[in-house]
Formats: C-alpha cells, structure tokens, sequence
C-alpha cells in the first residue's frame, strides 16, 4: 500500500476518506478471513463491519510493529470468535459427532480446487470444527493456544480437528471427481 | 497426501483468497465511526494565532489613532514637525526672543483625531491647578485653544485664516468687556497640529480676563508645558519569572486500552491482550525564564522571552522484569532492552521527565483596572525546544512498560499557556506579580510514526519580578 504511514496518521485524525481508503485495500482479503469463520456472506460481512469498526476505533493501538494486514486480520479472527461465541456457535455443534469414514486416496485433489471452492467446503464443516479448522490450519495456533482461546480442553481442540480434516479430506474428493465430471 | 502437505496447501490457498464485500458494508461501518474530527491541534493553532493576531491589530489601531505627541519648539523651529519625538519632553521655552512669534509658543500638539487632543489639553489642566504664574498663562491659553479646537474640527476644510480669525471674533463676541482691552494671539491651524501661542499681555490686560475664574498673579516670561502622561506607557519592561508546581502527562491511549480489555474479554489472542496502561500521576515540575513585554495600551500588551522548563509525571508500574525484549520504536528501528515492567501493578514507581527551553509569546490584559491587586489575565502560545528527557513508553500490543530516552519524542513541541496574576508590592518600577499559571501541550508529545498519543500539562504558581516599564 502506498504511504501506508500517511494513510494511518490520516485514519486516526479520524479523516473519512484515508479510512475509506483502509477499507478498500483489505477489505477483500478480510471478508475472505472472515467467510471461512462464518456460514454465509451475510454473516461474513457483519463480522467484517463489526470488524473494522473495531480497527478504526483502536488504530492508536497499533505501534507500528508487524504489518498493519496481519494487525487487521487478528482483530477479524477476534471478532469473528465473538460473533460465534455470541450465537453460541460453539457449544452448539462441538458436540456433533459427524465422523465419516477416512479416505483412502492419496491423490492430490486440492490442486484441482478453486480457493472460493475450498472455503465453502470448509464452510460446511460444523462450527465447531470450521473454527478449530480455521485457527489450526490458516491461522497457525497450537491445540493448546486453541483450547485457551476457545475455552475448551486441548485434547478436545485436537480430536475435533482430526474430524474436521478427514471431513474435509472426502468432500474435497467429493468435490474434485464432480469437478472433473463436469469438464 | 500426507497431513503435513494436506494443511500447506490448504493454508496457500486461503491466504491467497479475496472476496468482495457489499458496498453496503462500507456504508454501514460508517454509520458506526465517530464524525470526522477536525484537527485540534490546527484548531488550536488558529485560536492562538487569532488571539495574536487581534492583540497586535488592537494595539497598532490604538497607536495610530492616539498618537499624541508634545514637543516645545524652540526658536526658529515654529513650522517644523518633522523633528517631533514622541518621548522626548517638551523643552523650556526661555526669555523672551526678538521673534515675537517664537517667544509666544509654549508647545506644538500634534494629533490625528479630537478625542486625544483634548485628553492632554485636560490633562494640562489638571496638571495646571496649581495657580502659579506659568500654570495660568497656559491654563488661559488652553480655554482659547479649546474654542479653536472646536474650529479645527468643524472648519478644518475652510483655511487656517478663517478658522483663526473666526476664534479671535468669538472670542471678541462672547467677552467684548473682558477681551477688548487685549490683543489677542492668532492660535494657528497647522494641518493636524495646533500651534498653542503665549499671547502678549501684560499684567493689567489679563487680571480683567474671566474666560476662567483665575487668581492671576505675575506673570513670567518661561512657561513649561508638562509631558502628557501616555507617553511614559510606551516604554518596554523587563521581567524575571519562576513558577512551581505539579506536571502529568495525559495520555490519549490508556482510555482505549481499557475499552479494549471489554471489547476482547476474556479472549487472550497474541498481540491484542488488551491490558491497562499504568496509572500516571503528577510530579514537581517548575521552570525559571526572562521575558520582555512591550505596552500596546493602558491595560494590553505583549511579550515574549525564553524559560527553562522541567515537566515530571510518575507512572506507576508492575513487577519489574529482567529479560531481553526486543523494542520496536518505528521508523527509529528496534533495539533490545534488558529490563522492563509489567504494566499493571503498584510495586514500581518511575518519574519521568523532560528537560526543555521554552520560547513564549504571551498577550497580557489587565481585566481587573484597581490601585490596590490589580487583575491581569494572560494568554500565549509557547514553543518547546526539548534538551532531553526520560520516559516510560507503554507497549499494549504486549503489556509491558519499558524504560526510554527522548528520541521517542518530537525535539519541538507547543503549548497553550493561561494564566492571572496580581500585583503584590510596587515601588518606582519595580513590582512583584503572582498568581495561577496553567499550560497545555498541543499535539502530540510522541513521533508521529509510533503512533501513540501524549500531551503534558503542568498546573502551578507563577512569580514574576518586573524591573521598569510600567
């Protein structure tokens, strides 16, 4: 981002239009972020509203350390976790004991996918194990850093995110083989 | 596919992923953002500078419409008015000369409008009770000057015959008894001026004079025409300062801190522990300097001068700890420290401090005009030259407070600076004022690229000893 210093010393005087500015250049990306958390857009856009209204009002916060992207995106991750705590999104699916079988095929499937494709189909992981998923595998956290955050056992953190992976693992073939039917 | 490969692939394809928003969303998160601020430090900025600004165009309009001048002409120099100073006192006119027109002048008042003419022409008057011989012969002029004066402004456009002629005439009209015996001078109209001429009498012409009720006595050739007091206010003053007091340093993001330990709640994710900035309280703090002040009028003038200033503000801090952290300190790039405090917490008590030479530009006003305690607010605007300073920097992404130097710190820095004083003892021109003295720091005391924000304030007793000018 061009002037990215300017840009930030011009969001916190509180001018419009550099925060607009901020809005477009990551917007795109957080919406991603927050998609993957979510289950529709529509949910995925109030925690990116809720989202940046947070950024903008704790601008002063950030010194500078670390690129402001990374800054934004764990205020998204935050959020999103709020969001989901709020409708008790957690406790309502961690519990659901969904494990299908494990795949057998060793073949590389995911090349064949569109990154939209895979985002909807980790979308369609239970909340609960979507958001393991998530902060597990994008986001970088240990179980242990997960249990803390999530407030659940590391053990449980660890078994849920087995589950989701072999979940994944089939709908992912799933998807290829209809994929290249299609074509 | 191997678990390790599996989750590779899956994080490169997700960060790679970008999807658009509605536009609707910009719109709403508007509808939430606090309304743009303007810029208070321009704001600021403005108000001190209309303040200036209307304090110098106060007194320059006061000086070019007041401009009083007195100068006794001496021999020869009757017509002169370039050489007017208006300082200098008006010079003793001696004996009689050969150049009856000459020996007849006692002054030259000089004026751009009616109103301060006739002020010193009253105070000449007043000046004049004392009925000694010189005090009347100029009291008797005066009386025919006002009526001239009454000439000057209403013919000025008619010639300076007319208008002489006319107050000799009037003169004649109104006391035909008392004024036919005398020859009376011919006051001249000289552009603005007034030229005040001795009339030649003698003894016996004047005693039948009741233009004023006058116990007339002798008359002596030298006449001396007193200074008109404003002229002593145009003098410069000098003064010493000190003040004491309390300083603390407010900052802008421990309040956003504290909103973030709600926002996030019991979420503890990496850099955003959201933790409370240490609790900041006052510190001695004092500064000693010289200022100059020039007087724009009777109760408004301005100053400036430089000071030596030292600003303090106690942090208190958590546990300390003894390890390496790597601070970050923006564009100043990053160093590692050795030692550093928890945040939170009672057991550690550091004062920091700045050392700087301050540079103010001040407007006085005397609010309260009285002998005894007169009232004096003061306003100004005040530069900061930092010469060095020791801080606590607080680091909320972490929560931890670190020891720092003034390279964190704009080297310049501006204040507000308020104050009353009132006078506690005079004597000739010396005095000693004090009184409450206030200032603020505008902006923010950090540099910009570590975005952090920080103002210093500083409440005290201000003492003032002032040797000349008023």
């Amino acid at each position: 981002m061009p002037d990215q210093l300017q840009l930030l010393k011009d969001c916190l005087k509180g001018k419009r239009e550099a925060q607009r500015k901020l809005y477009e250049h990551f917007a795109p990306l957080m919406m991603a972020v927050c998609y993957r958390y979510t289950k529709s857009k529509y949910e995925a856009e109030d925690v990116l509203q809720e989202g940046f209204v947070k950024v903008f009002n704790n601008l002063d916060q950030f010194k500078g350390e670390g690129e402001i992207g990374a800054w934004i995106r764990r205020i998204m991750v935050n959020t999103a976790l709020n969001y989901l705590r709020t409708h008790q999104k957690y406790r309502q699916d961690a519990d659901v004991d969904m494990v299908p079988e494990r795949a057998s095929n060793d073949e590389n499937p995911l090349a064949s996918l569109q990154a939209k494709q895979l985002a909807d189909i980790i979308q369609r992981l239970p909340t609960g194990y979507q958001t393991i998923f998530n902060l597990y595998v994008v986001e970088g956290y240990s179980h242990v850093e997960i249990g803390e955050m999530l407030g659940i056992d590391a053990g449980t953190s660890r078994s849920q995110y087995l589950r989701a992976r072999v979940m994944l693992q089939k709908w992912i073939e799933e998807e290829t083989q209809l994929t290249t039917k299609n074509q | 596919m191997d678990q390790h490969n599996f989750e590779t692939q899956i994080k490169n394809q997700l960060d790679g992923l970008a999807m658009s928003p509605s536009p609707m969303v910009w719109q709403r998160i508007e509808r939430q953002l606090p309304n743009q601020k303007r810029s208070r430090k321009g704001a600021w900025l403005a108000i001190a500078a209309v303040l200036i600004v209307g304090a110098l165009g106060a007194g320059s309009y006061y000086l070019l419409n007041n401009n009083v001048y007195v100068k006794g002409i001496t021999k020869n120099q009757e017509k002169s008015t370039s050489t007017i100073n208006p300082i200098s006192k008006p010079s003793i006119i001696n004996n009689r000369t050969t150049n009856k027109r000459n020996k007849n002048i006692i002054a030259k008042i000089t004026t751009q409008s009616n109103q301060p003419l006739k002020k010193a022409i009253d105070y000449i008057n007043t000046k004049l009770a004392n009925n000694n011989d010189n005090e009347i012969f100029a009291k008797k002029n005066i009386m025919r000057y006002n009526k001239n004066i009454h000439h000057t402004i209403t013919n000025k456009n008619k010639g300076n015959e007319y208008t002489a002629a006319n107050s000799a005439k009037d003169a004649l009209r109104k006391y035909p008894t008392e004024a036919k015996n005398i020859p009376l001078s011919e006051p001249r109209l000289e552009k603005s001026s007034i030229v005040m001429y001795r009339p030649e009498l003698t003894l016996a012409d004047i005693s039948n004079i009741k233009i004023m009720v006058l116990n007339l006595k002798k008359v002596e050739p030298t006449i001396t025409t007193p200074p008109i007091e404003s002229h002593k206010k145009q003098t410069m003053g000098w003064s010493m300062h000190m003040t004491n007091g309390v300083s603390w340093q407010a900052n802008k993001s421990s309040n956003i801190a504290s909103t973030s330990a709600v926002d996030y709640g019991t979420i503890i994710y990496g850099n955003m522990s959201g933790g409370k900035q240490p609790t900041q309280k006052t510190a001695y703090a004092y500064s000693v300097g010289a200022n100059v002040s020039f007087p724009l009028s009777d109760r408004l003038s301005v100053g400036g001068g430089v000071s030596y200033v030292s600003l303090s503000t106690r942090v208190q801090l958590g546990e300390a700890i003894n390890a390496p952290y790597v601070v970050n300190q923006g564009n100043q790039g990053s160093t590692t420290i050795y030692s550093y405090y928890q945040a939170e917490g009672t057991k550690n008590t550091y004062t920091t401090q700045q050392q700087s030479l301050q540079i103010p530009v001040s407007v006085e006003w005397e609010a309260l005009h009285q002998k005894h305690f007169p009232v004096w607010l003061t306003a100004g605007v005040s530069m900061l030259k930092q010469i060095s300073a020791s801080d606590i920097l607080y680091d909320p992404t972490t929560n931890v407070s670190h020891k720092t130097d003034n390279t964190t710190m704009n080297d310049i820095q501006w204040q507000l600076t308020f104050g009353a004083k009132t006078t506690l003892w005079q004597k000739n021109k010396l005095s000693v004022q004090a009184g409450p003295y206030y200032e603020v720091g505008l902006g923010n005391i950090y540099k910009e690229s570590l975005l952090q924000h920080g103002n210093w304030k500083m409440i005290g007793l201000k003492a003032q000893f002032n040797f000349g000018g008023k």
